[in-house]
């Protein structure tokens, strides 16, 4: 039982979580813990804060009240043991920058203001741009690349900064289904290591990868957090729904 | 016509006024004025291909050109208190953007309101102060244009102290300052965006202060962005696009300067003119380029 508790041990936990933006409430009464082995898969309407409760979770919104534990910490300091993949990408496209330069800012989280990166730095950020299929268009200019790309620059930035949980925004929104499994099978992979909280509104798909699933509006419809429940997404969508 | 005139200028009569007027500018060497003027074009373009790129690429030119024109209400500050008035745009331009900074990320007003409300007040508060200043200023003409060849060797070292500080702050944060342009909201995960972005705004104010010198008030935006946008078109590397746009200010300012000399125009009007048609020239040369390649390619 010890055993099983060290390898499946607790990263994350929120405690009772209320986020309210001008009187709006937007989350109310949240708790929720991610495990190591977790690929947490949080879906919800629009609107259900889905994007709000991941952004708690990275410190990036600080609750109206409750409580976020990382590693037995208050994420208030900056997250750097946390990998983050955004939902919109709005980045200017003419930007002067290669693939491998903003990769290698996900190094960034491991250093102070004054970090200088090091060889180290560039054998860590070449393992993951190898690791995510881009490492032959590294030096390329990162406005000439594909929206796939980009999802695996951003995914490659996030390893990166060697996290001890990876969060993902949308990853159907900006993708093809054949990118998208291809991201997901390469996700599972590296969910063997870490845990992964992935958000978003296309329940049919990631129900196949993940392993549990929060379903999100405004509430936590489901408190242990089974795996997929018809029964339970169709209450928070208020609809029927093919799995 | 066009002919006849630069047979005029090159083979015709003039020419040996000209080539003796050449002579005059290298011979002009010896003397201070032309020596300052020289130095302080240098050490404008070492800050302006350095922080210029910032501006280019975060894309915020407008808030240079606040910054740089509420500059001018330290300037009527001086001339109305009698004291240095690189002293008073200094004050005035880094105020100018900590209250531009702080109020367009921490209030809920428009950014370019907020941009264009201080440009005004800093550029009213100078035509006050120089109205109620005594007796007539005919230095002030030279701030709003600049005058390249009035710079005393007291400012050369100013820009000196100012060149070195942009320079060893860019040196230390450059990695930070890269991720904090291009994307925000992962800055906000590994460092302090909000700091590092009034310390990118202070230093486009001590540059402009730099700048006002060689180019003027008004035309500091220009000086801050054309040698950083041609500089962008010919590399994808922030670093280089910095030494390309220091090496092409560099030209910008000596050209310009020899130009202005030898016809005896505005200084700083005539290296923002050579800049710009530059500028022109190379966003023509890019299109047909890219024209060209794009042809071979459907070939």
């Amino acid at each position: 039982m010890k055993k099983l508790n060290r390898v499946n041990s607790e990263i994350l936990r929120l405690k009772n979580i209320c986020v309210q933006y001008n009187n709006a409430t937007v989350l109310e009464n949240i708790n929720l813990s991610v495990y190591k082995t977790d690929f947490l898969g949080v879906i919800g309407p629009n609107g259900g804060g889905k994007t709000t409760l991941l952004k708690v979770m990275l410190g990036l919104i600080r609750p109206t009240t409750g409580k976020v534990e990382f590693l037995g910490n208050n994420p208030d300091k900056k997250q750097k043991h946390m990998g983050y993949v955004p939902q919109n990408f709005y980045f200017d496209r003419t930007f002067p920058i290669s693939v491998r330069d903003v990769v290698l800012m996900g190094r960034l989280a491991r250093g102070g203001l004054l970090k200088k990166f090091n060889d180290n730095d560039k054998k860590i950020v070449d393992n993951a741009l190898e690791k995510v299929g881009i490492y032959t268009i590294k030096d390329r200019q990162i406005g000439q690349l594909s929206g796939g790309q980009i999802q695996r620059v951003l995914i490659a930035r996030a390893l990166a900064t060697e996290p001890q949980i990876l969060f993902f925004d949308e990853p159907t929104s900006n993708i093809d289904r054949r990118n998208l499994k291809l991201i997901c099978s390469l996700l599972k992979i590296i969910n063997k290591n870490i845990p992964i909280v992935i958000v978003s509104h296309d329940i049919e798909y990631i129900s196949t990868f993940v392993n549990k699933i929060a379903c999100l509006n405004k509430r936590l419809l489901n408190k242990n957090l089974c795996g997929v429940n018809k029964k339970t997404i169709e209450f928070a969508y208020n609809c029927s729904v093919n799995l | 016509m066009f002919r006849e005139f630069v047979n005029q200028l090159f083979f015709g009569k003039e020419q040996n006024e000209k080539m003796v007027k050449l002579r005059y500018m290298i011979e002009a060497l010896q003397y201070e004025f032309m020596r300052n003027a020289l130095a302080a074009g240098i050490l404008a373009s070492i800050a302006c291909g350095i922080v210029g790129s910032y501006v280019v690429v975060k894309r915020i030119v407008f808030i240079s050109g606040g910054v740089s024109h509420s500059a001018y209400g330290g300037i009527g500050l001086g001339c109305l208190f009698d004291f240095n008035p690189v002293l008073g745009s200094t004050l005035f331009s880094l105020a100018a953007a900590l209250i531009i900074g702080v109020v367009s990320k921490e209030s809920s007003q428009r950014e370019d309101t907020v941009i264009g409300v201080i440009w005004a007040i800093g550029m009213s508060l100078g035509i006050i102060f120089i109205s109620m200043s005594p007796g007539y200023s005919a230095n002030l003409f030279s701030y709003l244009f600049g005058n390249i060849l009035t710079v005393p060797t007291s400012d050369i070292f100013i820009m000196l102290v100012l060149d070195s500080l942009i320079i060893t702050v860019v040196f230390l944060l450059y990695n930070h300052f890269l991720a904090l342009c291009f994307d925000e909201e992962f800055a906000l995960l590994v460092s302090y965006p909000q700091k590092l972005y009034l310390l990118l705004l202070c230093l486009i104010a001590l540059t402009v202060v730099i700048l006002i010198r060689v180019v003027g008030v008004i035309l500091v935006i220009a000086m801050l962005t054309i040698p950083a946008a041609i500089g962008a078109q010919f590399t994808n590397n922030l670093k280089k696009m910095m030494f390309i746009s220091t090496i092409l200010g560099i030209i910008f300012t000596t050209v310009g300067l020899s130009i202005s000399y030898i016809f005896n125009i505005a200084s700083g009007a005539t290296i923002i003119l050579f800049s710009g048609i530059t500028y022109l020239i190379s966003i023509g040369v890019s299109f047909l380029w890219q024209r060209r390649n794009f042809s071979c390619n459907k070939l």
